[in-house]
């Protein structure tokens, strides 16, 4: 129930942002009024004396389909154009997520042990958390290409070139996660059981990676999911930094040449992925967690 | 653990998605050549776009009917074997080849080429470059399978040179008519060295030797290389770093400053090239105040340092322009040279004589209450920021107010244009034969974006045109270059130069007569070097 | 529990501030290009030269004034107008709630970059395009933050004893829930200010949202990168710039936020 309960949410949601962008650009000043929505072509005519309900109707039942229409620029269909240049966005997502994960869980803990390391690694995080990715992109890139010379500057199709636009993506990730691990440990310390673990003499260290963690990460989970719709965000701009192809790309050339199809496709797809994400976390965390599950 | 198990299963999606896609690129592979392009253009066609960025890449898929030698710049046989001219200048024959295919199997023929021709002055295609290169044509006569003549309504010098233009490269009707007009930028196919093979915009483009091409113009020689793939550099800082990196063997369009750099190393070769055409300029809204007055528009010029520019911004890599064209380009006229040199104490005098005082001591001058005020279009590219923003500090010295406003595509320039209330707009464009003039300054013309109206200048422009006595031509641009510098219509900057860099694996590599396209076929890929 | 003492962070704090002292302490003006380009640290010119010879100190300076007030007046309105949208859903009831909250779920997931780019190519470049462009992403987690405040049940006996007694929605508004708002709200705006802080230099790094060459941290960076080859010193000042006044902000964000259990 709660599954079908969710799915249904997504449809929703994403019929709202559909709805929303229609009428955004009904309103907005500019050369979008006078055609079809998500095509170039049409009788231009025609569409204008259309009422807008019946606009609406054929954009909707357009998008029911699949068809989001072409790109103002090359006339590609915009379908084509983003799945063409998904796969090496889906590559640099991922593995920064990962990695961002992976150290910020880390970092979470040693932060939320406290001590000599904890307060430094505090210090650390607060750091991280403070450098736009664009300045450690340039600062990493000039560290590992112009004076190392370990990776290549950019472009796309080989693993070595994936290497150090995920670091620096992963860097801006990794002190949020780290904070929400740290913050959802604290939580935990509230927790009664906490009690007899600590009854039966264990060191903190163990308290904290054995016992606390796992739910600790459950918590987090939601958090760790929704760091991943905002790392889809974070391609854009890496991508640029390091010149490689991608759905960031994509989206920012069409922003920039107006090509109102392509960002409206986007933007649809975008928030179809973040509230599938949703449910996927959400669901995960019902199955992971026997708590909520009564 | 669940989470531990969880984490594993992602890894292994992250995993098999890396496998997938591990496509190599081919750097460093014995006979691909990787070259890298600069630009995003918003089109691929030849016959619709203007961009110079796509002729990097189609001018090794398309042939032409004729060509420029690079060398000499004389018009050498391509697809046509021989050519004549009418009398009356009216009437063009050119003799095709009979031995030539597109890379799709359909024969070339004079069919062929009215295909092509209709599709350039179709109106619905909107063509930015193509169609206007035709100039006063009117229309073609099929004589027969392999002659064919192009009418002209009144006579048009440049046609030869617009024919050996990339522009007008010859694609095949088959599939012209089986892609719609969107599509077939993806899909093209001509008769030239290279066969294009894959495309997707802003990613690369691929191309694959055609192995019978044996109709190239004489001074191309037999390629070694069996792929040749396109990559996408639109990050200046990339470029430099990674043709070092190995990443791409030949680019353009390097900063200035990382010229430098590369200019010092000795494994690669820094290749400047000089770009016949327009040089980068602004032109002056003549319809707009305060660039409506003469002695404005020339205090304006002699109040911007361009020496100063040129060293800062194009680390001398550019000789400063002093005309409408630039010094490579065909009846170039010495003239205009140290016309309205550096001279802020001119200037200052200039704006003081026609009333422009500085009453209320904020450091701008004004008039009538109105200050002195100019805005500026800029587009993104080419640099033209920088030197904006040069220019904005320099003439703060004049004490005139400048505003910028950026505009990050060709349409948006186009746009700002259309709306009409500015006063310079930065701008180039490139050609070999200066008949590219004609779109620019004369009455009504497409792009006359100075709202310039002169009758002289129209009829000394549209005379060179038609004529094609080389020095009945030469005299009139010479006037046209001269009248244009005396009425202060342009604030031109630098002489375009191209800075290309190759790895020393590449032998051979040299460009055509129009400066930006090239000559892929005679490259040689030795990468024992 | 922080490396440095509350003091150690005051005075870094101020020190942060110096950007505001600008007409008094800038030793050029931050637009006068020269020929000296990439010119090291030295007597007259204390950080240097960028590409275009101007005196990085002094733009640090007025750059740090702008970029600082962009981000100031975006969080002033990101935080008021999240605000009011946050409240409206409680004060009119469940059912408009629901769908304020399905609207405001949905505009949140289109991603903030795009939409302040959107804003800025449609209305243009100036310096309130960029403060609205950059603010609007953030009206509607502020909301989301006001909404659940609001919506706990303490509130609504306030509410519903008001409104026993004949108060209007504003009174209500302005009298109970506001003042209990503002302890969540400060530690909140706080992250938000952060937030507008990184959106609007990574739009101005862009090229966007002012003319090209404008002093602002976001430019500079833009600038030192495309130089970071001949001259690498260049990124530091707006980078450090930038993550001095983040670092502050998040330790005031937890200072200020609600105390949180002590490990040991």
């Amino acid at each position: 129930m709660f599954l079908v309960r969710a799915i249904l949410g997504v449809f929703f949601r994403v019929w709202l942002v559909v709805t929303l962008m229609f009428w955004a650009f009904e309103i907005l000043p500019g050369n979008t009024s006078d055609e079809n929505l998500l095509s170039g072509g049409g009788d231009v005519s025609q569409e204008q004396e259309a009422h807008p309900m019946v606009r609406y109707w054929q954009y909707f039942s357009q998008i029911l389909q699949g068809d989001l229409g072409q790109s103002l620029s090359d006339g590609q269909w915009v379908t084509e154009k983003i799945a063409a240049q998904a796969i090496p966005t889906i590559q640099l997502a991922l593995l920064s997520w990962v990695l961002g994960i992976i150290l910020g869980v880390v970092m979470g803990g040693i932060t939320a042990n406290g001590g000599y390391l904890g307060q430094h690694f505090l210090m650390l995080e607060n750091i991280l958390l403070g450098i736009p990715v664009y300045w450690s992109a340039t600062i990493l890139l000039y560290i590992f290409v112009v004076l190392l010379g370990w990776f290549p500057a950019g472009g796309g199709g080989r693993m070595s070139q994936l290497i150090l636009p995920s670091l620096t993506l992963a860097l801006s990730l990794l002190p949020s996660v780290s904070l929400g691990v740290r913050h959802a440990l604290y939580d935990q310390l509230n927790q009664n059981y906490l009690m007899t673990a600590k009854g039966k003499g264990l060191h903190n260290f163990r308290i904290l990676w054995k016992h606390l963690m796992p739910n600790a990460m459950i918590t987090v989970i939601p958090l760790i999911f929704l760091e991943l719709g905002f790392l889809l965000r974070g391609t854009v701009l890496t991508e640029r930094l390091f010149s490689r192809p991608g759905l960031g790309q994509v989206l920012l050339r069409a922003v920039l040449q107006q090509d109102y199809p392509v960002v409206i496709g986007g933007v649809i797809l975008g928030a179809l992925l973040m509230n599938v994400l949703q449910v996927i976390a959400d669901l995960l965390v019902w199955l992971l967690d026997p708590r909520v599950r009564e | 653990m669940k989470l531990v198990s969880r984490i594993q299963q992602i890894s292994l999606i992250v995993l098999v998605i890396f496998v997938f896609n591990l496509g190599t690129t081919g750097a460093q592979d014995a006979s691909t050549l990787v070259y890298g392009l600069t630009l995003d253009p918003s089109g691929f066609d030849p016959h619709i776009n203007q961009s110079a960025e796509i002729g990097i890449v189609l001018r090794q898929v398309y042939d032409t009917l004729i060509y420029r030698n690079p060398e000499t710049g004389e018009f050498v046989p391509g697809l046509a074997t021989r050519w004549e001219v009418s009398e009356d200048a009216l009437t063009y024959t050119f003799y095709l080849r009979t031995d030539v295919l597109f890379h799709d199997g359909t024969p070339f023929n004079s069919m062929a080429v009215a295909v092509n021709l209709d599709r350039i002055v179709n109106p619905e295609i909107a063509s930015q470059k193509a169609r206007y290169l035709l100039g006063n044509y009117s229309g073609y006569e099929i004589v027969d399978d392999y002659t064919i003549r192009l009418i002209l309504a009144k006579p048009y010098a440049p046609l030869l040179d617009s024919l050996s233009q990339v522009y007008l490269g010859m694609a095949s009707p088959t599939a012209l008519t089986q892609h719609s007009t969107e599509r077939y930028q993806f899909n093209q196919v001509g008769t030239g060295p290279f066969i294009f093979s894959d495309f997707i915009p802003g990613d690369h483009v691929t191309l694959q030797r055609n192995p019978a091409y044996v109709w190239g113009p004489v001074f191309y020689q037999n390629s070694s290389i069996d792929v040749i793939e396109y990559r996408f550099f639109t990050d200046p800082v990339a470029r430099s770093l990674s043709l070092e990196g190995g990443l791409v063997d030949a680019i353009g369009e390097i900063p200035a400053t990382d010229a430098r750099i590369l200019a010092g190393n000795p494994n690669f070769q820094l290749i400047p090239t000089a770009i016949p055409g327009q040089p980068l300029q602004y032109m002056m809204n003549v319809a707009q105040s305060p660039t409506d007055e003469l002695a404005v528009r020339q205090a304006l010029i002699y109040g911007a340092n361009r020496t100063l520019i040129a060293e800062t911004v194009f680390q001398g890599f550019s000789e400063v322009a002093w005309g409408p064209l630039s010094r490579s380009t065909l009846y170039y006229s010495n003239e205009v040279v140290g016309r309205y040199d550096y001279d802020l104490e001119q200037a200052i005098d200039l704006l003081v004589q026609a009333g422009y005082e500085d009453t209320d001591g904020n450091g701008i001058r004004e008039r009538d209450g109105q200050p002195l005020t100019v805005k500026v279009i800029v587009p993104s590219w080419g640099n033209v920021p920088e030197v904006s923003q040069l220019l904005k500090d320099q003439w703060n010295l004049l004490g005139v107010e400048t505003v910028l406003e950026v505009a990050p595509t060709f349409f948006s320039v186009l746009d700002a244009v259309e709306v009409g209330e500015y006063n310079l707009v930065a701008f180039y464009s490139f050609g070999v034969d200066p008949s590219l003039l004609n779109n620019y300054y004369v009455t009504d013309a497409q792009n006359n974006w100075m709202n310039y109206s002169n009758a002289e200048l129209d009829q000394v422009l549209e005379d060179a045109v038609r004529v094609s006595d080389p020095i009945v031509r030469a005299g009139g641009y010479q006037w046209a270059q001269t009248t244009i510098m005396d009425e202060a219509l342009i604030l031109p900057i630098r002489d375009y130069t191209n800075l290309n860099a190759a790895n020393q694996a590449v032998v051979g590599l040299q460009f055509d007569a129009y400066g930006w396209f090239p000559i892929l076929p005679n490259v040689q890929l030795d990468r024992s070097k | 529990m922080k490396p440095f003492n509350r003091l150690g962070w005051v005075v870094l704090g101020s020190l942060l501030l110096i950007p505001f002292l600008a007409p008094w302490i800038a030793t050029h003006d931050p637009y006068l290009t020269s020929e000296q380009q990439f010119i090291l640290p030295n007597v007259s010119h204390w950080f240097g030269t960028d590409y275009l010879g101007r005196d990085l100190y002094s733009r640090f300076l007025w750059g740090g004034q702008r970029t600082i007030l962009v981000g100031l007046s975006s969080t002033l309105i990101a935080i008021g107008m999240g605000c009011l949208v946050g409240s409206l859903g409680t004060l009119t009831g469940p059912t408009v709630d629901l769908v304020f909250l399905a609207v405001f779920d949905t505009l949140a997931s289109i991603p903030g970059i795009l939409v302040s780019l959107l804003i800025l190519t449609l209305f243009g470049n100036g310096i309130s395009e960029l403060v609205w462009a950059t603010a609007l992403p953030q009206i509607i987690p502020v909301a989301y933050v006001v909404r659940g405040a609001m919506s706990s049940s303490k509130r609504h006996e306030y509410v519903d004893a008001s409104r026993a007694l004949g108060a209007s929605n504003l009174h209500i508004m302005w009298q109970h829930l506001l003042p209990s708002l503002l302890n969540i709200l400060l530690a909140y705006s706080m992250s938000t200010m952060r937030y507008c802080l990184m959106m609007s230099t990574t739009v101005t790094f862009l090229g966007f949202g002012g003319e090209p060459g404008v002093a602002d941290w976001g430019v500079m960076l833009a600038e030192a990168r495309m130089a970071f080859r001949v001259a690498p010193w260049t990124s530091i000042p707006p980078g450090l710039g930038m993550l001095l006044w983040v670092m502050c902000l998040n330790y005031l964000a937890e200072y200020l936020g609600k105390p949180i259990a002590k490990l040991k």
